[in-house]
């Protein structure tokens, strides 16, 4: 068991390679759970109240008249209300910088305009405006002003009110709105936040341990040294089991430390989750996790200087999550794309965990998906470590002779 | 007594390239034996056929007395190695160093402390035992090249050109050190191109080149192997062609030349040659300054049996 210590111990003095792939990994996909998926408290006890996103408007009033000024208030009233210079430079400038997603120019004699147009049956003035390209806010309060703007027309249209009168008539109208709230719906089954945590697991899991199995135990494939522990009492084969059992440690303790992190982190929001579940698809990442140690031995095998190992750990862990649809739904890539995807393990790895989270129970047909995506999982592992192991002999045997 | 190390007609082949040709070699109990040859003449070779770590052709290895086979871990066992790159682990310490080699032999943690402390005083490492091996020198770093190899006692060192770039202060405390552990019962075989240091440390000498063994004896008997005996150099300002020709026409010289001052004469192993020499150099009224006589090196021997110096393919500065 000594070179299974040494190697142990190899890898623990690498101990940033577990802080780079394994935390900042980890906290990467806790991001990104964030992100797209949600808080860490998870959906079920979120915040059911509702505030309306209000655009920044800004108003060039060059009328002067009550439907003006109460254009102007009911804008006010209804944005983050901005200063904008009256000039052609400046009002383009305060859209294009988005100082004001929204600039409403109204023009002299609008007011007047309005009402005569609204009793004589004529078309009304028309109001100028600005709207930020860089979202759709203006485009909304655009809407809102317009909508403001028949509706003056059609009172004014239909009664000869004072002005004053009819727009304190739009206002009331205006302030009748539907009233809109978050309704909480009763949690069932994974929170999407920790799926999405689970999917990005899949970087670290793989990548993760590939670059921690191939760079940290790198000293003990030195020729110099392997020749040392060759003329020693350690025989090749023993040698190569307890370098095996050590890489085996390293991805179960990046597994279960990726697990851990994530169980902390979330285990607010998988209160109301079946035990079962969330092990099911621990157990899909364990799988996964199985490849990417294989993947590190190979590396190992293939004796791949530190530089090379980190790149290829990182390029492949890349090509892999793209193709299990961590980064981009697997359904928007088109039958090629996915048809290419079911030819690696992160895609059975995530179609598990999909699996886990859209079933409302744990039943056997669930836990009979789970566990053949799993082993097909672990098969890739198995054929990556064959090939490692043959890799390895070749190179041994040409050192031989 | 049974030899430690009895190699027979030994063949390692590379291909067309004979590495290892009918290489033979004995070590007796207790004795420090150089492998003396240029680099590339096989030593290394030799040395790691018996370790089975190389497979060869031909030939037969028996260490004490057992035949070896790469699954003779007893006899592994009582084998040391210092490999001519030193190989450590750069994450470690240098006692942690030690520990994990000696770990691969002894298995019993309290036994290996006391070891490890033994091998950490021998090489005077004590004081840089907590530095990694980046923060040592080059000199200390084949120190530990050295403890790691020797740790567990063994009964048996084999040194793979352990002063390869080594400050001479250094490789003094490494040939001191050696002469200790066969002191202490170990039998070493040193190899290395530099003759000096096989002639100060080894109690017997082989000379090998292309694989195959030239001559082995102790440097004494090698020295009388060849014809050469004295080395005279005399500072000479001016030498007629005619004193020369007297020179070369004295029956113990072998040669004589004469170049930018120096008067280069070899001759035969004889008590008068020097006194030789300068009669005859009295004889022709020659002026004669300084003069240097030494008796043949290791490097004469490997001249006088290859045709060239055994430094030919090793230049190395500051040696």
């Amino acid at each position: 068991m000594q070179v299974f210590k040494i190697a142990l111990r190899l890898v623990r003095r690498n101990w940033m390679l577990f802080a780079i792939y394994v935390l900042a990994l980890s906290v990467m996909g806790v991001f990104m759970a964030t992100g797209v998926g949600g808080g860490l408290a998870g959906s079920a006890s979120a915040d059911a109240s509702y505030e309306q996103a209000l655009p920044k408007a800004a108003v060039i009033d060059r009328d002067g008249s009550a439907v003006s000024r109460a254009l102007t208030e009911y804008v006010r009233a209804n944005s983050t209300f901005v200063e904008v210079e009256d000039g052609t430079f400046a009002l383009q400038d305060a859209a294009a910088r988005d100082v004001a997603s929204y600039v409403l120019v109204i023009p002299a004699g609008y007011g007047q305009g309005l009402l005569e147009a609204a009793r004589s049956g004529g078309d009304a003035p028309e109001l100028e405006c600005i709207v930020s390209y860089m979202g759709a806010s203006g485009s909304l309060m655009d809407e809102r002003v317009r909508s403001w703007a028949q509706e003056l027309y059609a009172l004014a249209a239909a009664s000869t009110a004072p002005v004053e009168e009819l727009v304190s008539w739009v206002e009331g109208v205006q302030d009748a709105r539907v009233p809109v709230s978050v309704a909480a719906t009763e949690q069932e089954g994974v929170p999407s936040a920790y799926l999405i945590y689970c999917q990005f697991a899949t970087y670290p899991l793989f990548g993760g341990v590939a670059a921690i199995v191939a760079t940290g135990l790198a000293s003990l494939r030195d020729p110099d040294v392997r020749r040392r522990v060759g003329a020693s009492c350690v025989g090749e084969g023993s040698f190569a089991r307890q370098v095996g059992a050590a890489i085996a440690v390293c991805g179960l303790v990046v597994w279960a430390a990726n697990a851990a992190f994530g169980l902390a982190l979330y285990h607010g929001s998988l209160e109301g989750v079946p035990p079962a579940s969330v092990a099911l698809m621990l157990g899909a990442l364990l799988a996964l996790g199985l490849v990417g140690t294989a993947f590190g031995f190979l590396l190992s095998q293939l004796g791949v200087s530190h530089q090379v190992a980190h790149a290829v750990a990182n390029i492949a862990s890349m090509v892999l999550t793209f193709l299990a649809g961590t980064w981009v739904s697997i359904d928007q890539m088109g039958a090629g794309m996915e048809a290419l995807a079911r030819f690696t393990p992160g895609y059975w790895c995530v179609d598990a965990l999909g699996a886990v989270y859209e079933a409302p129970a744990v039943t056997g047909e669930l836990v009979a998906r789970v566990a053949s995506d799993a082993l097909l999982v672990a098969l890739f592992a198995a054929v990556i470590a064959l090939v490692a192991v043959v890799a390895g002999r070749a190179r041994r045997q040409r050192a031989l002779a | 007594m049974t030899d430690v190390v009895s190699v027979s007609n030994l063949v390692k082949r590379y291909g067309d390239l004979v590495a290892l040709d009918h290489f033979s070699l004995r070590v007796a109990p207790g004795e420090i034996l150089g492998l003396l040859g240029p680099n590339g003449s096989g030593k290394t070779t030799a040395i790691n056929c018996m370790l089975q770590l190389l497979t060869y052709s031909q030939g037969s290895i028996e260490l004490f007395g057992q035949p070896m086979t790469p699954a003779r871990y007893d006899l592994k066992r009582k084998i040391g190695v210092v490999p001519q790159q030193v190989a450590v682990f750069d994450e470690l310490t240098a006692r942690e160093n030690i520990d994990c080699f000696c770990s691969l032999y002894v298995s019993d943690r309290a036994e290996r402390r006391v070891l490890v402390d033994a091998a950490l005083d021998f090489v005077g490492l004590r004081d840089f035992q907590r530095f990694r091996p980046r923060k040592l020198s080059g000199g200390l770093l084949r120190r530990l090249n050295i403890a790691c190899g020797i740790a567990h006692r063994p009964e048996l060192i084999l040194f793979d050109e352990p002063t390869v770039a080594v400050d001479p202060q250094s490789r003094n405390a490494i040939l001191s050190g050696i002469q200790r552990l066969r002191d202490e019962g170990a039998t070493v075989v040193y190899t290395s191109h530099y003759m000096e240091e096989v002639e100060q440390i080894c109690s017997r000498i082989v000379i090998m080149d292309h694989g195959r063994v030239l001559a082995q004896g102790t440097a004494d008997e090698l020295k009388r192997m060849i014809s050469t005996g004295e080395k005279i150099e005399i500072e000479v300002a001016d030498l007629p062609a005619a004193a020369l020709a007297a020179l070369r026409a004295l029956p113990h010289v072998i040669s004589a030349v004469y170049e930018a001052g120096v008067l280069r004469v070899s001759c035969e192993a004889s008590q008068r040659n020097l006194m030789d020499v300068l009669d005859a150099l009295g004889r022709a009224d020659v002026a004669v300054g300084r003069v240097w006589s030494e008796p043949p090196t290791l490097n004469d021997v490997f001249l006088e049996i290859t045709g060239r110096e055994l430094r030919d393919e090793t230049p190395e500065a500051g040696r």
